[in-house]
């Protein structure tokens, strides 16, 4: 400010700076007031059609301008000269109007007055200015200070305030100033869609969560905004998909009213939610009592139930309490309107239960009411109880009972609640074909609700007949009240054929060779491995104690020996199983039967019972942690290891033997079965008929398997080195080809209607299989043969070396007498040689006898009496008992070897010709316990005959009768049994007077001869066991009936018969009158008398 | 009470009652006199041994009754029992002629017979010589067991001849059963001669029986005695 101008133009600016302030912040000011009134007013969004926003737009700018004018019109005011240069002259305390004066001056300086004076009377004014213009504005610049300060507090405030709405509710906010962008679109009503509240007012049932849905379309998101009654207001922002916002308030509890805005400013109209009680009951409890077979655990439903499904036989219980209402019976009424509950009200309670039989839609009704309050309707769905579902997959078809007569089955059975049982039924099929009366075996399962069961069908005790068929079906019956069953299909189970049951036979018979031979061979090995173990453990020098690793050696090969011998029993058990079914089937082939019998006694003996022992005692020791000799346990072992593997080797001999001699048998029933069935075909019309030609078709097929069947057998006789038996089996089926060509001849010419031609191809296919079984049979029987005298060779030939050793032995005897230190030293070498050889000469029977194991044992018992006794020579030889003793036991021991000679020779006799000795006692056995049975008929014939019209008496008659009867039927199955030929006496006719006897008994007629006659009998059964016992049977021996013999009257004997002297035996030709057994008995009785007599005549 | 058996007992006992007292003739006591005082005299096993009659036939009347079909087999019990009472040799020789008889023919096994009770009766030469001059008129295939056992009544007195006869059994079977026993015989006696050849000759047969029957019962005394000549 230089000039007076200057401060006036100064002051103005100044005045006119802080207008422009004032303005401004009083824009702001009027625009945060707007604000807020908008956030205030519209915050919960516009009304399409609200004017609000323009209103408060066009106040704002009303405001704003008006503030403006104002400050204008103030500053026009002040901005004047004379108005300014007063307040200035009055802020520097000037005379009044010195400064205007001076500007007058300045700007115009009149006439004559020097600018030197104008000059310096503006200095002079200038230096009693203020130089800020602040001050030399005045009142003006005071008031406009004032309302700066004013303006700025308050605009300040207003921000402040907005700052906060802004950060407290930005949605708010945005809603509300949203609107005042676009007044005109609110203030219209146009552009986005109206929200819409779904479901808007309505009731809803108390504690229901309501699901509001805001229709927003175009609208990203949108605002809910809900209150219910007693509670602060809450919003939740939701996002808007495909024009729909949903959302679930709380559970609602009380009113609720509710509104919906959009960031657009759209909004909803205010809705309301109201909780109603459409329950009239309260407390309500459905119990669901289920079946007892269903196992199911009770259920309670809370409150109304929506839909039940429930197994069939639920009681369903429903109790609870009616609050209001005026009704006293509560029901529930079926979908047919009729009533399936009805509930009486007591004290506002009711309580009731019903047990529905079908599935239905159950209502809720109050009687005399509309029900509107009543729970809603719900289904109820009944489970039907299902029947059973059963399945056999095994056997699941008809097919025929393996050989041993157990059928392994699978049965699954399943039910929805629970079986009881499944029962297994099997009804064997009559000759009509009709099935008899069925056994029914019942499985309990104890209420399992899914079964695997797999029982083993034992048919070996149902006497069962080759070719005999059974049906087979298994039911499975529920555990329910209803008991509901289902039952598989039936399955028919055939009876293997007796030629099918010996083929298993035999071929089990093969297989068990087969594998006994492959222990066998693993017992040589171990044995081996054990004999290595025993020298490195003795050149390790691990005498003593033994270490961990040796103990634990030994203990493993003795759990492999016991393993072993469980293999082999094993063996015996599938043996036993082929016999058991042959015995269940009533199979006649005998021999067959007793082979196995005794093809098992033979597995039977694998384990060895001194073996056995020594094994229990070394384990012992191992468990004990006894010091033990682990070198000499396992040559122990060893030695065990190698004697079962000498008796492997045996038995498996014995099974191959047997094997092949059933092979041989079995092709030679084949070719039986081929040639009667043919020469039955040939000799009848049966090829003419119908299916004729079918059926010799069919016989010609067998007749190619038994071809092929004895090619086979050909080939492992001359494997076995049976050559000529195997030419021999060549032959014979080349015959069997022969008569096949026959066979298919003659069925061609039967299909061509060429019946003569016909029958002769069939004749001589007939002929051709006959010859075959005839060479067949002979093959066999020379094969047989030749084996048997195989063994007797080797019998004769052990005899002959026997006899050699046992002269070699009376040689050292006779020397050992007088002979000389020298002597005795080489008499001791010559013993030890006797007793090599001696061994050897034992070894070899053993091998020979391997078929015939029973002289084998008797041969080689006396030969190891001999080995002993040589032992003996070469200990007296050594000075241990003396040459006395020597001797001795050399006599001894070429006794025994000529001991040895003589029971080899009867061995020979016994060779092929007898049964084996078990069904030697077999017969024993049956002979004694039918005289036993005799006895006790006898006695019971004796007690009756002293009282026979006792009280009883007719009824122990018939029984003793009956009793009588049985005897003679076991004399007469006796008779029938391989092997009952070998029993001594007539078994026909022993039987034929115990039914004699039994027809009297049944008659009551109790005569002295019949008791006689029943002694005889019995004495008959005695002497037949007897005879068995002591003579065996031989090729001569004949059973002779018993015969009346005449009675004579038998004078005593005189007095010097018996007065000192031997009463003369029979001549040679009186005693070849009689039977051995006879001659044996009279031998006896004559010794009898002549005892005693010896010198002294006593008796 | 009684049975048939019985009854027929008493029958026989009545005929013998009335019948005239026999002498040395009764067969059951030629039994007695070689040292069986009654029937339970006899071996242990006798009654294994002889299932049916044991004593009616005389040994004399052995070959007779091998000879016929209807009693050989009582012949061969009696046989059987006759070496079941003997002892030492006797009971050997008897056992071989069981083996012959067995197997043999009846010519044959009544050859032994009557050799082996020539020999009893004191003359084993001349039972040898009965053997020997029946040998034309028994088949080939029992000739070695003849030539054995008339070898073997000859061992004592004709050792020499013993031993051809052994070498005969040997070319004439060489695989007879009896051909091993013969060999190591045979051998023991050359073994014993002075002669080189003897005893190469033994050797030999030695070395033939252990090469051909390595586990023959005369085997371990054919190695003893081959290593005796081998090492003097």
């Amino acid at each position: 400010m230089t000039s007076p101008e200057g401060v006036v133009a100064a002051v103005r600016r100044h005045l006119h700076r802080r207008g422009g302030v004032l303005a401004l912040l009083g824009v702001a000011g009027v625009s945060g007031i707007v604000l807020l009134l908008a956030w205030a007013l519209g915050g919960a969004g516009w009304t399409p059609g609200s004017p609000l926003p323009v209103l408060l737009l066009l106040l704002g700018f009303g405001a704003s301008g008006a503030l403006l004018l104002s400050v204008a019109v103030f500053l026009r005011r002040w901005s004047r000269e004379d108005r300014l240069t007063r307040e200035v002259e009055r802020e520097s305390d000037l005379p009044r109007g010195s400064l205007r004066s001076q500007l007058e001056l300045d700007r115009a300086p009149p006439a004559g007055v020097s600018r030197t004076l104008i000059r310096a009377g503006a200095l002079s004014l200038m230096s009693r200015l203020d130089p800020s213009p602040q001050r030399l504005s005045g009142r003006p610049g005071r008031e406009l200070d004032r309302l700066l300060r004013g303006t700025a507090v308050a605009t300040l405030l207003l921000a402040s305030a907005l700052l906060v709405v802004v950060l407290a509710s930005p949605d708010r906010s945005r809603t509300a100033w949203a609107g005042l962008a676009s007044p005109g679109t609110i203030l219209s009503g146009t552009g986005l869609a109206p929200l819409t509240l779904v479901p808007g007012s309505v009731e809803l049932p108390r504690g229901t969560v309501p699901s509001v849905e805001v229709h927003a379309p175009d609208r990203g998101t949108v605002t809910l905004y809900w209150q219910a009654t007693g509670e602060p207001l809450r919003e939740r922002t939701l996002a808007v998909e495909s024009g729909r916002a949903a959302t679930e308030l709380p559970p609602l509890e009380a009113p609720v009213r509710y509104w919906a805005s959009a960031p657009d400013g759209a909004r909803t109209d205010e809705a309301r939610l109201d909780p109603s009680d459409p329950l009239l009951l309260s407390q309500l409890i459905v119990e669901l009592d289920f079946p007892e077979h269903t196992r199911l655990p009770n259920e309670r439903v809370q409150g109304a139930p929506t839909d039940l499904t429930v197994p069939e036989g639920t009681r369903i219980g429903v109790q609870g309490r009616i609050t209001g209402g005026g009704s006293q019976l509560l029901v529930l009424r079926g979908e047919d309107g009729e009533s399936r509950l009805r509930l009486t009200v007591e004290d506002e309670r009711f309580q009731g239960e019903w047990r529905p039989e079908r599935s239905d839609r159950i209502r809720w009704e109050m009687d005399g009411e509309d029900g509107s309050r009543l729970p809603p309707d719900f289904e109820l769905t009944i489970e039907p109880d299902l029947p059973p579902v059963i399945s056999m997959p095994e056997p699941g078809r008809d097919v025929e009972l393996p050989a041993s007569l157990r059928l392994p089955l699978l049965i699954e059975a399943a039910d929805d609640f629970g079986l009881d049982r499944v029962e297994l039924r099997v009804a064997l099929l009559g000759p009509d074909g009709e099935p008899m009366t069925p056994d029914v075996e019942a499985i309990g399962v104890e209420g399992e609700r899914q079964v695997s069961l797999r029982p083993v069908l034992e048919l070996t005790t149902w006497g069962l007949e080759p070719g005999q068929e059974l049906l087979l079906a298994a039911r499975a019956v529920e555990a329910s009240p209803r008991g509901q069953s289902t039952s598989t299909p039936e399955y028919r189970l055939r009876v293997p054929s007796s030629a099918a049951q010996r083929g298993a036979a035999r071929d089990r018979i093969e297989e068990v060779g087969d594998r006994v031979g492959e222990l066998a061979r693993r017992a040589e090995d171990e044995a081996r491995e054990l004999r290595d173990q025993a020298m490195d453990s003795r050149t390790g020098g691990s005498r003593g104690e033994a270490g961990f690793q040796e103990r634990e050696a030994v203990r493993e090969a003795a759990q492999a020996q016991e393993n072993l011998t469980s293999e082999v029993d094993e063996l015996r058990q599938e043996l036993e199983a082929a016999r058991q079914g042959m015995e269940g089937l009533g199979d006649q082939d005998g021999g067959l039967a007793e082979r196995l019998r005794n093809l098992e006694s033979l597995l039977s003996e694998m384990a060895d019972p001194e073996d056995q022992r020594r094994l229990s005692e070394l384990l012992e020791r191992l468990e004990s942690g006894e010091q033990t000799d682990v070198s000499a346990d396992l040559a122990e072992l060893a030695e065990a290891r190698e004697d079962l593997r000498d008796r492997l080797e045996e038995a498996m001999e014995r099974l191959q033997r047997e094997a092949l001699e059933e092979a041989f048998l079995g092709s030679e029933e084949d070719v039986r079965g081929v040639a009667e069935d043919q020469q039955a075909l040939a000799s009848g019309d049966a090829l003419e008929e119908e299916g004729g030609a079918e059926e010799q078709d069919r016989l010609a097929a067998r007749s190619q398997e038994v071809e092929e069947a004895l090619a086979k057998l050909a080939e492992r006789l001359e494997a076995q080195g049976d050559q000529s038996a195997a030419d021999r089996a060549q032959e014979v089926s080349a015959d069997m080809s022969r008569a096949r060509e026959s066979m298919e001849a003659a069925a061609d010419a039967a299909r061509a209607g060429e019946s003569d031609e016909a029958a002769e191809a069939a004749e001589q296919a007939a002929q051709a299989a006959q010859e075959a079984l005839q060479e067949m049979e002979e093959a066999r029987m020379e094969w047989l043969e030749e084996w048997e005298e195989t063994i007797r060779n080797a019998l004769r030939r052990g005899a002959q070396d026997a006899l050699a050793l046992a002269r070699r032995q009376d040689d050292i005897r006779a020397r050992i007498q007088g002979s000389g230190s020298m002597e005795r030293s080489g008499l001791q070498s010559e013993e030890a040689a006797v007793v090599q050889g001696t061994r050897n000469l034992a070894t070899r029977i053993g091998v020979a006898t391997r078929q015939a194991p029973s002289v084998g044992r008797e041969v080689n018992a006396a030969l190891g009496e001999a080995m002993a006794a040589g032992e003996r020579v070469v200990e007296g030889l050594q000075g241990r008992g003396g040459r006395s003793g020597a001797q001795a036991a050399a006599g001894r021991a070429s006794a025994s070897l000529n001991q040895a000679a003589l029971l080899a020779l009867a061995g020979m006799e016994r060779v092929g010709q007898t049964p084996d000795g078990s069904a030697m006692d077999d017969l024993l056995q049956e002979l004694e316990d039918l005289a036993a049975q005799q006895e006790a008929v006898n006695q019971e014939t004796e007690a009756l005959s002293g009282d026979p019209e006792g009280e009883g008496a007719s009824a122990r008659m018939e029984e003793l009768a009956a009793a009588q009867e049985a005897v003679a039927g076991q004399v007469e199955e006796l008779a029938d049994q391989p092997g009952g030929e070998w029993t001594p006496g007539d078994l026909e006719e022993m039987a034929r007077e115990a039914r004699e006897l039994a027809e009297q008994l049944g008659e009551g007629r109790l005569e002295p001869e019949l008791r006689q006659r029943q002694e005889e009998l019995l004495e008959r059964f005695l002497g037949a066991g007897r005879t068995l016992e002591r003579d065996g049977p031989t090729e001569e021996r004949e059973g002779t009936p018993a015969e009346e013999v005449e009675r004579r009257l038998i004078s005593p004997l005189s007095a010097d018969l018996l007065r000192n002297q031997r009463i003369p035996l029979p001549t040679a030709a009186q005693l070849e009158a009689l039977s051995p057994a006879e001659r044996r008995l009279v031998l006896e009785y004559f010794e009898r008398l002549n005892r005693g007599s010896d010198g002294d005549g006593t008796r | 009470m009684m049975g048939p058996a019985l009854q027929t007992f008493l029958g026989i006992l009545l005929a013998v009652s009335t019948a005239e007292t026999p002498g040395l003739q009764n067969p059951l006591l030629e039994i007695r006199a070689h040292g069986a005082t009654s029937y339970s005299g006899f071996a242990a096993d006798y009654s294994s041994l002889i299932p049916g009659d044991t004593t009616a036939i005389p040994l004399e009347e052995l070959p007779r009754h091998l000879a016929d079909p209807e009693s050989r087999t009582l012949a061969l019990e009696r046989i059987r029992s006759r070496a079941a009472e003997s002892n030492g040799p006797r009971a050997t020789r008897w056992s071989q002629v069981l083996v012959m008889a067995e197997k043999g023919s009846a010519q044959a096994g009544g050859l032994a017979v009557q050799g082996l009770l020539d020999a009893e009766a004191g003359d084993p030469t001349g039972g040898a010589r009965r053997i020997l001059e029946g040998l034309d008129g028994v088949e080939p295939e029992d000739r070695p067991g003849l030539l054995f056992l008339a070898s073997d009544l000859l061992e004592a007195d004709e050792p020499e001849e013993a031993a051809s006869l052994r070498r005969q059994l040997l070319e004439l079977d060489p695989e007879a059963a009896e051909a091993q026993e013969a060999r190591l015989v045979l051998a023991r006696y050359l073994a014993g001669s002075p002669e080189t050849e003897h005893r190469d000759e033994a050797r030999s047969l030695l070395e033939e029986l252990v090469v051909t029957a390595p586990s023959h019962p005369l085997a371990p005394e054919a190695r003893r005695l081959l290593s005796t000549l081998r090492n003097p």
